[in-house]
């Protein structure tokens, strides 16, 4: 399949371009690593001189680059500047904890959004799906930081029935676990779930127009399998491409909702790491979110053949 | 980038609007090409209604209140009154008063400032050269194109909050840095809907019609494609200012956006979170105004793009 | 042959009408249209594209569900009334009573799902077979609308298939469940030459063999000739010649089907002959005027046409038309020779084939 090989070489190209500028971007920045990682007190000369040495800093930006890189594909990503933890062990002690927010809340997103959407499409027009249009357009201009204060003030403070912030390894209690990750997902999932909604909306809106609706109905199947059945799948296209960006997005997504929460996320350590001037891990962390982004983009391109049969087979035949 | 999504949203709004131009066409004139363009002319005719006339007020009203902030009789938007110290409504503190006393109202006026800079340069700036670069390639084609939009791709595959934290972190992080940084940050989005829409609209009768009358190339472009192209910018423009004051908002909640003391409104809602317990307005009022004006840039984006629309063009 | 007892037909449609509300006004899509097909007879509906035989077929079928529709009248399957029922109701019309093939396979069939799904779902939920049965079943279906090695193709995807297989396919789900009532709107239109035959002669073939009743939509009058009992001749919604094929063929009273006939052309045609249209296009059907609705492009349009609306009126032998100066009557002829003599120009357009 050419196409495929194509798409890969195109994958290993952005993967290389995107290291790249990770790369540049950190070690363009001012500010010595040698002085920092000794600290004000310990940076003479010569400590400092030791330390780029050891380092490699004098080399040229493409020579370390590709130290950089040849070390990254083999999973070490250095150690941090700061506590001399492996940044590989750091980003993965954190990445669980922001995956399972993510997958929660796109979960959330989706189980809201796809009936949602399909009612709403069902009886357009009608005053439920005025409802649905309208409310969706309004949590569309709430940003996640605002959905996260107004969660945080129903439920946690009003009601008090969830932490406001902190958090449980799931390994030590599954349900407090849960209990803190509800309102950081929810907080992600109500934008989500609003753009999910009127995007599966608008295109079952054209498919329940369609022919194959028609003869469905003249079937006489009961109109729940019509929808779910026979119109969810054609209509689900544009929103399979934005669950796919989103998947991408997940690692680094959360940044704003785990600093809100006091979240032990990929996206705190990212914001820690930038506070604290600790280049090696700034460097890792953005690897390894940009790297998710192309990665998952390229893999949700090749689902895509799964969901319409016409792309698995090549479109051999005339739409 | 949950800060980003709305903006992803936009661009997905628009490419497949774009890709189904034809289609939907051709849907029309099955209908009877004469009621399609009757529809149209009347959706035009019919104006825009209220809802779009009071988001353009509430628009108006915050550039009004970012321009005329200084001369306003309003109190000192620095000065701590401790003895309102969170404070609900009263006379003195119309909207109230935050953690350390000050003003709301007059803290609520000069954050739009801040608001309206970010947002207005740059969006400017992602538009003029986002815009301009994307209708130079989906016009030209060939080549160039293939190069800029594989450097653009690239661009959008880069997390650009990841960018945009690293940045300022280390360059500072002053009004104007902001602004530059996410205006350049946003070129590649602005290239992806003017090419969309620079292709999709040079494919439609008009364009035709004007090449087969012998109009010069430049003609063409400047006669018929940039203006149909400059709308379809502005009104996406519209949405991504929304985004642009959210993200203002987001870097104020890490502690990145313009340095204290200067009042913005992303600032104000990020610290009267420790406040929620007792004084719930501090967050609420600042979210209620970046809310409203987020929703009125949707809503007025959205109702220019959809106006703008091949579909409804009556085409 | 058109039955008097009306309890005895099969289907039994009394003055429809289809209206639809749009930002122009209302459209009459169809206007008090009745009709009887009865068991194992074949009923023709001929009209050009938008005269409303479409809109006919799916409102008597309850399947017109725009929000802005209307549906009146009497439409009575098996005796029963279908107008005003409610889609759950219909649910036990559709597909075990009543069932219909669509113009294009290939947008009717859901490109998303296999073809032996589609034919089974059916099955399972209203004869409630299980798996293994259902699946049996429509492999004998496949094979008995002349699909081969029809256990291989159940896995097909309706892309895979050639068009005039597409439309077994979709015939296959049309039977699936022993219909008494099938309406075949176009089934042959979308499809190439070479096939339209072998689809037509396979739903004759299943009518005959299931006792069924059809109706079979066309705008071809050569595709109604030698497979209905009777025609429809539609014009703006309304129906305005009907008739036993035989007669409607060869003692045409109006002329709009006047019209239709001659646009066919004939191989006993001596070469270079004229190909005729019917001129004009059909009438927008928001604020149709009164009188005629054909009376813009009828050759023999009279005053009065413009003024006053004919009904149908029976000529015998179950021969209706609704025409005030009928083709072949010394009235149509008379009018036929006022108007050629009055604009002196031939008000019929020809184009050269």
């Amino acid at each position: 399949m050419p196409l495929l090989l194509r798409r890969a070489v195109a994958l290993v190209v952005t993967l290389l371009v995107v290291s790249f500028l990770t790369f540049c971007l950190t070690s363009l920045l001012p500010g010595d690593p040698a002085v920092q990682i000794l600290g004000p007190e310990a940076a003479t000369e010569e400590n400092v001189a030791a330390v780029r040495e050891e380092l490699r800093l004098d080399d040229p930006l493409l020579t370390r680059y590709v130290h950089w890189l040849g070390d990254a594909v083999t999973g070490d990503l250095g150690r941090s500047y700061r506590t001399n933890q492996p940044v590989g062990e750091a980003i993965a002690e954190r990445l669980p904890v922001t995956l399972e927010i993510g997958l929660l809340a796109l979960v959330i997103a989706l189980a809201v959004a796809i009936p949602l959407g399909t009612l709403s499409a069902f009886q357009a027009g009608g005053l439920l799906d005025r409802v649905i249009t309208s409310t969706t357009f309004g949590v569309l201009a709430v940003p996640s930081f605002m959905m996260a204060i107004l969660l945080i003030l129903v439920f946690a403070e009003t009601l008090q029935w969830l932490p406001a912030t902190g958090w449980t390894r799931l390994t030590e209690d599954p349900v407090e676990n849960l209990r803190g990750a509800l309102l950081p997902a929810l907080s992600l999932a109500m934008g989500e779930l609003a753009v999910y909604t009127r995007l599966l909306r608008s295109d079952m809106i054209t498919t329940l127009q369609q022919d194959s609706i028609t003869m469905a109905r003249a079937k006489g199947l009961p109109t729940r399998r019509i929808l779910f059945r026979h119109a969810l799948r054609p209509s689900s296209f544009s929103l399979m491409t934005v669950v796919g960006v989103q998947i991408g997005t997940i690692v680094g997504g959360a940044v704003i909702v785990e600093t809100l929460f006091a979240v032990p996320g990929v996206g705190r350590l990212l914001v820690d790491s930038i506070s604290q001037r600790d280049l090696m891990m700034v460097q890792g962390v953005a690897l390894v979110i940009a790297a998710s982004v192309v990665v998952v983009n390229f893999t949700v391109d090749l689902l895509y053949s799964l969901l319409d049969p016409r792309i698995r087979h090549g479109r051999a035949a005339t739409a | 980038m949950a800060a980003l999504q709305p903006l992803d949203d936009a661009v997905v709004a628009d490419a497949t609007g774009a890709g189904e131009g034809a289609p939907a066409v051709a849907a029309t004139t099955a209908a009877g090409p004469a009621a399609g363009a009757r529809a149209g002319r009347r959706a035009r005719r019919r104006g825009f209604g209220v809802a779009f006339w009071l988001a353009v007020a509430w628009l108006v009203l915050v550039l009004l209140a970012a321009v005329t902030a200084e001369w306003l009789p309003l109190a000192d938007p620095y000065l701590p009154d401790v003895s309102a110290k969170l404070d609900g409504p009263s006379a003195e503190h119309p909207l109230g008063a935050d953690g350390l006393g000050r003003d709301q109202l007059s803290r609520l006026v000069h954050g739009a400032r801040v608001s309206v800079t970010v947002s207005l340069s740059a969006v400017g700036i992602g538009m003029l050269v986002g815009g301009v670069l994307g209708t130079a390639v989906g016009y030209l084609r060939g080549l160039f194109e293939t190069v800029v939009m594989a450097v653009v791709d690239v661009m959008l595959a880069f997390p650009s909050l990841v960018l945009l934290l690293a940045v300022l972190a280390y360059v500072g992080r002053s009004l104007t840095v902001i602004s530059l940084l996410i205006g350049v940050l946003s070129i590649p989005v602005y290239t992806r809907v003017a090419r969309a829409n620079t292709l999709a609209v040079a494919q439609r009768e008009f364009v035709l019609a004007a090449y087969t009358l012998g109009a010069t190339r430049r003609r063409i472009l400047f006669r018929e494609i940039v203006p149909n192209v400059a709308l379809s910018v502005l009104a996406f423009g519209l949405v991504a200012m929304g985004v642009v004051i959210v993200l203002e908002g987001s870097l104020a909640v890490l502690g990145l956006s313009v340095p204290a003391p200067q009042p913005t409104w992303g600032d104000m809602i990020a610290t009267s979170k420790t406040h929620l317990d007792d004084a719930p307005h501090a967050a609420l009022i600042p979210s209620a105004a970046m809310f409203l004006t987020v929703l009125s840039l949707n809503f007025v984006g959205d109702t220019l793009r959809r106006r703008l629309d091949v579909k409804d063009a009556g085409l | 042959m058109t039955t008097t007892e009306p309890s005895s037909a099969l289907l039994q449609v009394r003055d429809l009408r289809t209206t639809f509300d749009t930002p122009r006004g209302t459209v009459v899509a169809v206007d008090g249209v009745s009709l009887d097909v009865d068991r194992g007879e074949t009923v023709g509906i001929v009209g050009e594209s938008g005269s409303g035989k479409t809109v006919l077929s799916r409102s008597a079928l309850g399947l017109v569900t725009a929000r802005h529709a209307t549906v009146t009248g009497s439409v009575r399957l098996e005796g029963e009334e279908l107008v005003g029922r409610g889609p759950k109701e219909m649910r036990e019309i559709w597909g075990v009573r009543a069932a219909m093939v669509f113009q294009d396979p290939m947008t009717a069939l859901n490109a998303t799902m296999r073809v032996g799904d589609q034919i089974t779902e059916s099955l399972r939920h209203h004869l409630d077979m299980g798996r293994r049965e259902a699946r049996a079943t429509a492999v004998a279906l496949l094979r008995s609308v002349g699909i081969p090695e029809p256990e291989r193709r159940i896995r097909a995807y309706p892309h895979q298939l050639s068009g005039g297989m597409r439309q077994r396919v979709t015939i296959a789900i049309a039977l699936a469940c022993g219909p008494r009532l099938l309406v075949a709107d176009e089934p042959t239109t979308a499809l190439d030459v070479t096939v339209q035959k072998q689809i037509l002669d396979l739903l004759d073939h299943q009518r005959r063999e299931r006792a069924m009743g059809m109706v079979l939509i066309t705008h071809d009058l050569g595709v109604v000739a030698g497979r209905t009992d009777r025609v429809a001749v539609m014009y703006a919604g309304r129906i305005v010649e009907h008739g036993p094929t035989r007669a409607l063929f060869h003692e045409r009273r109006h002329h709009y089907t006047d019209g239709l006939l001659r646009c066919i052309p004939r191989l006993s045609n001596p070469g270079h002959t004229r190909l005729q249209v019917v001129p004009g296009r059909p009438p927008d059907l928001v604020d149709l005027p009164p009188g005629c609705p054909f009376a813009p492009r009828c050759p023999a349009a009279q005053d009065r046409c413009r003024e006053e609306t004919p009904t149908l009126t029976d000529v015998g032998g179950g021969h209706q038309h609704a025409c005030f100066f009928p083709v072949g009557t010394p009235e149509g002829e008379e009018a036929l020779a006022r108007n050629r003599s009055q604009d002196g120009t031939n008000r019929t357009t020809e184009v050269a084939v």
